[in-house]
């Protein structure tokens, strides 16, 4: 349209281009995703946060292989083990072995094992042990473990301990975490939908659907949760598999979870609205589909993201107190709750005290799952400094 | 179409006594006979003022070096664009820089009595002292743009007056209620006893800045920091607060150091003119010289390049070209030299010219006038 | 309360004719939301935008300028009134009565510029994809062609093309105006919208963009409608000038006319506001009494009345029409013709 627009008289100084425009810094060329992940490393302790939140999902992926023993084999004769400590070196030199443990029973028949270092079981890498599925292979071999597949109860290694069943706690720990966070995971995704979904609708149309939505997360909120879940609970027939009682409970703990992402969601569609380049893409001439999609969703996609993680630590929470109490998964389902729940009891847990280990892998979980998203959080804001 | 503002003229029966009266201080602003003013005359003497701010990119030289003097019963006007420093220069002053921003170098002189010139370097008080905090809010004083800044919530509005007053006077509690409706009656808020019972939200947008200046004031300070006060509001309300503060100005002999981006205010109600780029002062000199003869090349284009109510309509004025570069990528030399119409290549980007005089009033930091 | 739009004193068309214009805001409280009042952001205005020319709104925060441009181009529904618009073929429509997909292809005849050089660019896309999205919505030319169209919208702002994939952030202030004034030149509108354009720069750059948007009017023979509450460049940059208070109109004129021989009594109180450019022109400020009505809950009869000097019982009562005064001005006071004004 305006062709002479450049060779025309250009009558101030301001085609010079902004000089401090001109030096490309690294910053400068950067997308807002890539800026969001520049400012998001920088915030150290949501950086170490999201590493162990990986390893935690290395380990929902990977749990049998990491695992050393069945984690359901039962095996009365060496209950209550309490923990091997890896060791790397005999000496100065290098050997991976734990000691062997010889038990015995006391005056009052209770189980005792006295550490002998003198007797080492020699621990290997990639050892062959039970069999397992991963990716539809069937395989046997572990991260480490005792080359033998029929070692003897003196000869197995339980790094960790075992329960009152003789039951490898590591093995079960690393079991356990597959399934609380397949919980957690799974519920995000459906309070995601829900969540977004009757979120978005509240925000951007308003009016009647936003009262009847607000006013039900409202009364949603309200309801005490543990009564709720005992109600809930004690309708769930006792004799449903494993699977079923997974998905209720999951539906169960999604409940109050997509309420809060809900509210996110609606709140920031209710700023989105107000905001210039919003309105600047109704003028263009935009239809809703554009503007929700491309202009208002990507704008606080991290800000979801923030709250899913910080969903999850509640959904962790969440199952790990239900089976805690009975009333979420049931043994033989194996998760941080039903692990716990072996440890009601104060005796055992004078006992053994190790069989509160899931206790300290709930809290790392949750404590990082909430720093990652405060990390995000930070991280998203566009013009934060 | 003038209306005559009335002015409350009853003195007020308060715990203050001043020992100086303000004839007395009027010789002294006025025996400067014109020269640059000297540190003893001033109430206020900024000198070298650094004030950093350390980052996790780096150190930023926020204010970097001003100077600058406030002379007694006088307005200082400061002004520059974002970034320049001039709001940092004021928090300095009262060494309420929020971290990570500390005040890395210079003096604060202040001297309350100048014809004794006994005058006390703010700085060399923590900042966190009695004595600091009894000039603070007691001696000088200061309003900001967003006046619910200054005002708690969670308290009536007398309530803060009177914590104000109680840590600043030593008068009764009742005196302390009557000076406070005294003040806001004083800064023309209608119904005042009833005001102190009220809530800061109650409050109108002009209000609010009208009682933040009433709880500036009525500790009597000798010193006023207006911080953008009137930017926010729309030009009648602007009116007001400046006729307001002026008023003040002369009803108790203050000095006011006005901090703004906007030249039409300065020309309105300041005595002298501080002009401040990328946290240094470029120009700085009496109000009439600067609108009259501006010397920085960076004054010059400010006041040519704003419109005003003398501007024929479609006309165009020049502009600056480029835009102002952040305080962290500051350019090499004199700052302002990749806007400058008189930049001298070799000169303007190498050194970085020092704040000089030029005449017997104006002082400036520009190669133009160096080794005159 | 119609004004006659169509005979202005120069002949030339209006392009825009906005005629008894209302918008209300519900004010909502409670558990239910109810309804509890209205704010009267735009009560009742009328005016017209000639082909060419600037007109500007002024008035403080809360007379509705920016309501008023805004419900024109329909990011606000009006509540009532007449927005008739002279299309490029030379038919009148009425925008008020279109649906908003009706509205849709008049979108290219019409565009905004916004006062935040902020949040108006969306901080996820970058300079290309802002610029052409009103070509892309409008299924405007290839993607190839859109490229060398924001190319030659970013020399015709004076922006280098090459900074088309970089993002808002990299840029200051005054070049994000620029950006989004080639967004609203992409799809060759003939009326733009400017509300505060230059309200969120700092001064050094404010006449940069001035300087650009009379340059553009003046090349492309674009129309302005330019709200503001800075009367410095208000005056600088229109050819007639709204003066708003609380929703309505209070006097139409040329910037000379107003600046000089205000015939409202808030005119000349807005003027006198003004500071002076030079210290010598000090004088007794003319200061106004009180505080801007509230729109939620305004007075009766004018609502300039309760702070006027001038007013009579009858201003207490009686809204003012807009009406044509004895020389051919429009002005909305019962005693226009009677009082004698003066800016200092």
């Amino acid at each position: 349209m305006v062709a002479g627009s450049q060779t025309g008289p250009q009558p101030d100084v301001h085609e010079r281009v902004d000089p401090d425009a001109e030096d490309d810094t690294k910053v400068e060329v950067m997308s807002q995703r890539q800026l969001i992940w520049h400012r998001f490393r920088r915030h150290r302790l949501a950086m170490t946060a999201t590493v162990i939140v990986a390893l935690f999902y290395l380990i929902v992926i990977f749990s049998d292989f990491l695992a050393t023993n069945d984690p359901e084999d039962i095996e009365a004769a060496r209950q209550y083990t309490p923990p091997q400590w890896l060791r790397v070196f005999d000496g100065f030199k290098p050997d991976l072995h734990v000691c062997r443990l010889v038990g015995s029973r006391d005056e009052f028949l209770r189980k005792v094992y006295v550490k002998d270092c003198d007797q080492k079981v020699d621990v290997q890498i990639f050892a062959r042990g039970y069999e397992y599925k991963l990716f539809g292979l069937t395989l046997d071999r572990h991260l480490f473990g005792v080359n033998d597949p029929e070692v003897t109860a003196e000869d197995a290694i339980f790094i960790l301990g075992t329960d009152v069943q003789g039951r490898d706690l590591y093995s079960r720990l690393m079991r356990g975490t597959r399934l609380s966070l397949l919980i957690g995971l799974t519920g995000i995704f459906i309070s995601l939908i829900v969540g977004t979904s009757l979120g978005a609708v509240s925000g951007f149309y308003g009016g009647f659907v936003d009262n009847l939505i607000q006013r039900s997360i409202e009364i949603i909120r309200s309801i005490p949760t543990i009564p709720l879940y005992l109600g809930l609970a004690s309708a769930f027939p006792a004799d449903w598999s494993v699977e079923r009682r997974f998905f209720a409970i999951t539906i169960v703990v999604s409940l109050f979870a997509w309420t809060e992402l809900a509210r996110v969601v609606r709140g920031r569609f209710l700023a989105m609205r107000q905001e210039d380049f919003v309105t600047a893409a109704i003028v263009a001439g935009a239809n809703q589909r554009r503007i929700i999609f491309r202009h208002m969703l990507p704008s606080f996609y991290s800000h979801i993201i923030a709250a899913s993680t910080l969903s999850l630590a509640f959904m962790v929470i969440s199952e790990t107190t239900l089976s805690f109490l009975g009333l979420g998964l049931l043994p033989p389902a194996i998760s941080y709750g039903t692990m716990l729940f072996t440890a009601q009891n104060v005796q055992t847990v004078a006992l053994a005290p190790w069989l509160l280990i899931p206790g300290i892998f709930v809290v790392v979980l949750v404590l990082s799952l909430n720093f990652m998203g405060d990390g995000i959080r930070d991280a998203a804001d566009p013009y934060g400094s | 179409m003038t209306t005559e503002t009335t002015r409350p003229t009853a003195p007020l029966d308060s715990g203050f006594h001043r020992n100086d009266d303000a004839s007395a201080r009027n010789d002294v602003a006025s025996s400067g006979n014109g020269e640059s003013p000297v540190a003893g005359d001033a109430i206020l003497s900024v000198r070298g003022l650094e004030t950093q701010f350390f980052t996790d990119e780096g150190v930023v030289r926020a204010v970097d070096g001003v100077d600058f003097d406030v002379l007694p019963g006088s307005t200082m006007g400061i002004v520059g664009e974002s970034g320049c420093g001039k709001s940092i220069t004021a928090k300095s002053i009262l060494q309420i820089v929020e971290a990570p921003g500390r005040i890395t170098n210079g003096e604060i002189n202040y001297n309350p009595r100048p014809e004794t010139s006994s005058s006390t370097d703010l700085l060399s008080f923590d900042a966190n002292s009695n004595e600091m905090r009894a000039i603070r809010g007691g001696e000088i004083s200061m309003i900001f743009q967003e006046p619910m800044t200054s005002f708690s919530g969670l308290h009536t509005f007398g309530n803060q007056i009177d914590e104000t007053l109680r840590l600043h006077t030593n008068l009764t509690k009742q005196e302390r209620f009557d000076l406070g409706v005294d003040w806001l009656a004083r800064v023309g808020i209608p119904n005042p006893t009833q005001r102190m019972h009220e809530y800061p939200f109650r409050f109108s947008g002009g209000q609010l800045q009208r009682a933040m200046i009433a709880m500036a004031m009525c500790t009597n300070p000798r010193v006023l920091i207006a911080d953008e006060p009137t930017t926010a509001l729309d030009v009648t309300t602007q009116a007001q607060i400046l006729d307001l503060l002026q008023r003040m100005q002369e009803e108790n002999d203050m000095a006011i150091l006005f901090i703004t981006h906007d030249l039409g205010v300065i020309s309105e109600i300041a005595d002298d003119v501080t002009v401040m780029y990328l946290g240094k002062v470029v120009e700085t000199g009496p109000v009439f010289s600067f609108f009259d003869e501006p010397k920085h090349p960076y004054s010059k284009a400010l006041l040519t390049s704003i419109p005003s109510m003398f501007t024929s309509s479609r006309e165009r004025l020049p502009s600056i070209s480029g835009s102002i570069p952040h305080p962290q990528n500051r350019p090499i030399g004199c700052a302002f030299h990749p806007r400058c119409q008189s930049f001298m290549a070799g000169t303007c980007d190498v050194g970085e010219p020092e704040l000089q005089s030029v005449n017997e009033e104006q002082e400036v930091s520009c190669f133009l006038y160096e080794g005159r | 309360m119609a004004v006659e739009t169509t005979e202005n004193g120069n002949g030339s068309a209006s392009l825009l004719d906005v005629r008894g214009l209302v918008k209300y805001f519900p004010i909502k409280r409670g558990f239910l939301r109810r309804t509890v009042g209205t704010v009267k952001a735009v009560d009742d205005i009328s005016f017209d935008i000639r082909e060419g020319e600037t007109l500007s709104l002024v008035g403080e925060s809360g007379c509705g300028k920016s309501t008023t441009a805004r419900s024109i181009i329909r990011a606000y529904e009006p509540t009532a009134g007449e927005i008739i618009f002279k299309t490029e073929a030379g038919d009148s429509i009425d925008l008020a009565q279109l649906s908003l997909v009706e509205m849709r292809p008049f979108r290219r005849q019409m565009q905004m510029i916004f006062q935040d050089p902020f949040s108006s660019l969306n901080p996820r896309m970058n300079i290309y994809e802002i610029i052409s999205e009103p070509l892309l919505v409008h299924g405007i030319g290839s993607s190839s062609e859109r490229e060398d169209r924001v190319a030659e919208l970013l020399r015709v702002v004076r922006l280098r093309p090459e900074y088309m994939r970089r993002y808002p952030h990299a840029f200051s202030g005054g070049q994000r105006q620029r950006i989004g004034i080639a967004r609203a030149l992409a799809v060759n509108p003939r009326l733009i919208l400017a509300d505060e354009p230059v309200s969120g720069l700092d001064v050094s750059v404010q006449a940069q963009v001035i300087n650009l948007m009379m340059d553009l009017q003046d090349e492309l023979g674009l129309t302005y409608l330019f709200v503001s509450h800075d009367l410095s460049v208000v005056k600088q940059i229109s050819n007639r000038v709204v003066v708003m208070y609380v929703g309505r109109i209070a006097e139409i004129g040329t910037p000379e006319e107003l600046f000089d021989s205000p015939k409202h009594p808030y005119t000349a109180a807005l003027m006198s506001s003004v500071p002076k450019p030079h210290p010598s022109q000090r004088t007794k400020r003319y200061v106004l009494e009180g505080e801007v009505a509230n729109p939620g809950n305004p007075p009766t009869g004018c609502y300039f009345h309760p702070r006027c000097p001038f007013a009579t019982d009858q201003c207490k009562v009686e809204v003012p029409p807009l009406v044509k005064s004895k020389d051919g001005r429009f002005v909305s006071c019962h005693r226009a013709d009677e009082i004698e004004l003066t800016v200092n």
